[in-house]
């Protein structure tokens, strides 16, 4: 039987509503905010509550949505929400309970220009918010960094079979250049919403309902008011983090085979980087692209293979230096590392990375 | 005449009524008897079934449990009609009350 | 008669109820939240809803429900309960379910999520234990605390001057349209707790029913925070807050 495979011009932003519904997502609860209610809107436009059966629910605000989320998904659902920079700082609290709880959310920042309210313009500024856990305690989420309108749409399924895999929230680093955006995208063939036994059954964790003679009440919490047992609970975190560090690194390299020089940079950036290196090349600079896709679990062991090869490393990012701060631990002295960004909304041209390129040699 | 005849008549059938009524009513206090068991550990000597009894069939043990808590005991059992106002105000439902029909 | 003649099995007229299970609970001597559990716990197992009951449990005392009533839980973050509760049911429509909150849960931190839930019409029963009062944190002062009801954040009495008016949240959500059942109960006395398991019984039914969000406000004592007896306590919430959180149907719109 041949899959339909549908190609068609798209927002980042209405790439993932769209992908939302063939994923089979069980739920959607978010709240407006620029540069993402693309998503929303969507969804409500499609009205998929009347095909494949998917709620949408407009919350009161972001606090609400992350813990509708976190509700249908501690019930075995598969339930996302998706904000911009500010509204994800107000979610951070109900993500620290979904790591802590082990509850496989899925939520999409679309990253503006920051801090505060900030602006509505791109930036990458929320690296720090979405690798070091914007929320209390140890612990991490899987972070999932889209640089096409093609990946928003492959990601949404990706960050649910990872979330459920592991028991852990699962996010979606974009930001506005790739949220707005409009590219040819194939969009991901349909695939039915889980049935009710099917999820007892795959998801024996979840709250469900606590079967007559059957197996123990379902707890989802984050408490643990024991020190000894709690201590046990970090540590199978931590070992769980460790796991997904082992399996599950994603990442491109462009050019890098006789590269001299490499660029490192994700999202949008490594898209703008894409064309900085075709521009250095012209210029008989030898430089590569390392694009992480994966934020966490980030690509130290590559990196620091990728260090070893080049001369010296320019981070590009949209902010004033986040992500180049985990190339450094990677690359741990063996070369230069250098950072070059905008802030406050601006996007970067290629030549300036270019210009700042050069710098580094 | 007759006039008098029928109010004595509708008095005495009154009276009678009266006294059928006090007399089901003490048979039906009389035909239940009540126990109750409190689970010891789990009482917290809030007294609030002290409070509840309308027959003064629980007091403090004078005793502790293993939680340091001073606990109930029917002291009074003998007045317990298994009315069951100590099972159902206990916030802990410590007390199981059993009721049985008295036979005659 | 013989007293192992009249405990028997066959003669019990009250106990713990089945879905309780056997830990000890950790309220306070004399606190409501334990009626309020027993009659949640005999309610469900009433109405053959064990296995299709889920409950979302507050920040506050009653963060440990989850160990005494028998069924599934989530642990909600503090005033977020309605939210995962309209997760769950949005996305699990044939299941019961409700949220357990306190005064701060609900009426404080939690407004916003109560008030836009039942609003919503979700079909959720939103159980509130009103003691006017912060138990867990050791006694500060609630969004229901009574004018002059001294609590240690307001040790002198609440004064409006200082620190506003105690908030009726059953009465602002008597008035939302979404909400179809919305009462004031309490369990202080055989009857108030005859009364009050009956409209616990309509709002579960409702929401079943589908007919929109409940409200089912509990009027408590916290004889710890009040620094009473549990009697006293009883006593002191009558004469206070009663007529203060007077008692009865707000709304009810179920036809049931």
């Amino acid at each position: 039987m041949a899959e339909e495979r549908e190609v068609v011009l798209m927002k980042g932003n209405e790439a993932i509503a769209h992908a939302a519904i063939r994923c089979g997502c069980d739920g959607y609860f978010g709240y407006p905010i620029t540069p993402q209610s693309e998503v929303i809107e969507t969804l409500a436009e499609l009205k998929p509550w009347e095909t494949t059966g998917m709620k949408v629910v407009q919350a009161e605000s972001e606090l609400a949505s992350i813990y509708m989320v976190y509700g249908a998904a501690g019930a075995g659902k598969r339930a996302m929400t998706s904000s911009s920079s500010p509204g994800v700082a107000l979610m951070q609290e109900g993500i620290t309970y979904m790591a802590g709880a082990e509850v496989p959310g899925v939520f999409v920042n679309v990253q503006r220009g920051g801090p505060g309210l900030g602006t509505i313009q791109p930036s990458q500024g929320d690296y720090f918010q979405a690798t070091r856990g914007g929320g209390n305690g140890d612990y991490k989420v899987i972070v999932l960094a889209p640089s096409s309108v093609q990946e928003m749409a492959d990601f949404v399924d990706l960050a649910f079979e990872l979330a459920f895999k592991y028991r852990n929230p699962a996010m979606i680093l974009s930001d506005g250049v790739i949220g707005q955006m409009m590219e040819k995208v194939v969009l991901p063939p349909y695939k039915p919403r889980r049935t009710d036994e099917e999820v007892i059954k795959q998801c024996p964790w979840a709250s469900t309902g606590k079967p007559k003679g059957g197996r123990e009440r379902v707890v989802i919490t984050s408490l643990e008011l024991k020190p000894e047992i709690m201590e046990q609970r970090n540590i199978a975190l931590q070992q769980k983090y460790a796991k997904i560090q082992e399996n599950e690194v994603r990442y491109e390299e462009q050019l890098m085979d006789d590269a001299e020089y490499a660029i490192v940079a994700f999202g949008s950036a490594a898209r703008i980087a894409e064309k900085s290196v075709e521009l250095a090349r012209e210029q008989g600079i030898k430089v590569g692209l390392f694009r992480p896709i994966t934020l966490f679990p980030f690509p130290i062991k590559e990196i620091e293979a990728l260090s070893k090869k080049v001369k010296g490393i320019l981070v590009a990012e949209i902010n004033a230096g986040q992500m180049v701060q985990d190339v450094r631990l990677a690359v741990n002295g063996a070369v230069p590392v250098e950072q070059f960004g905008r802030l406050g909304g601006i996007v970067p041209d290629p030549e300036e990375i270019v210009e700042a390129l050069k710098k580094v040699m | 005449m007759s006039y008098l005849f029928c109010i004595v008549l509708t008095y005495s059938y009154l009276c009678t009524l009266k006294l059928r009524f006090n007399a089901l009513n003490n048979n039906i206090m009389a035909k239940m008897k009540g126990a109750i068991v409190v689970d010891t550990e789990r009482c917290k000597g809030c007294q609030l079934c002290i409070i509840a009894c309308p027959q003064k069939v629980i007091a403090l043990a004078g005793k502790v449990n293993l939680h340091g808590y001073p606990y109930v005991e029917a002291t009074n059992e003998e007045a317990c009609v298994g009315c069951a106002s100590c099972g159902i105000v206990c916030p802990d439902g410590c007390i199981t009350v059993y009721r049985k029909k008295m036979e005659e | 008669m013989d007293r192992n003649q009249i405990v028997q099995p066959e003669n019990i007229v009250c106990k713990k109820p089945t879905l309780m299970n056997d830990n000890n609970m950790h309220y306070c001597p004399g606190c409501s939240h334990g009626v309020v559990h027993k009659l949640i716990a005999e309610v469900i197992e009433e109405m053959g809803m064990e296995d299709k009951a889920v409950g979302v449990s507050p920040v506050g005392c009653a963060v440990f429900a989850y160990n005494y009533i028998d069924i599934d839980w989530q642990e909600a973050a503090h005033g977020r309960a309605p939210a995962l509760a309209t997760g769950i049911k949005r996305c699990w429509p044939d299941r019961l379910v409700f949220t357990y909150q306190g005064d701060g849960d609900l009426a404080c931190i939690g407004t916003c999520e109560t008030i836009h839930a039942l609003n919503r019409g979700e079909n959720i029963v939103i159980i509130f234990v009103n003691n006017a009062i912060y138990g867990m944190t050791g006694g500060q002062m609630a969004p229901t605390t009574l004018i002059g009801q001294k609590t240690s954040t307001c040790p002198y009495g609440r004064d409006p001057q200082l620190h506003g008016y105690p908030l009726k949240m059953a009465d602002i959500a008597a008035g939302l349209e979404g909400t179809c059942y919305v009462t004031r109960q309490s369990v202080e006395s055989v009857g108030a707790i005859n009364k009050a398991k009956k409209a616990l019984r309509k709002a579960f039914e409702a929401s079943m029913a589908g007919k929109g969000s409940s409200l089912v406000e509990f009027v408590s004592t916290c004889n710890s925070g009040w620094k009473l007896t549990p009697a006293q306590a009883n006593e002191w919430m009558k004469e206070n807050m009663f007529p203060f959180y007077p008692k009865g149907d707000l709304k009810d719109t179920t036809n049931l």
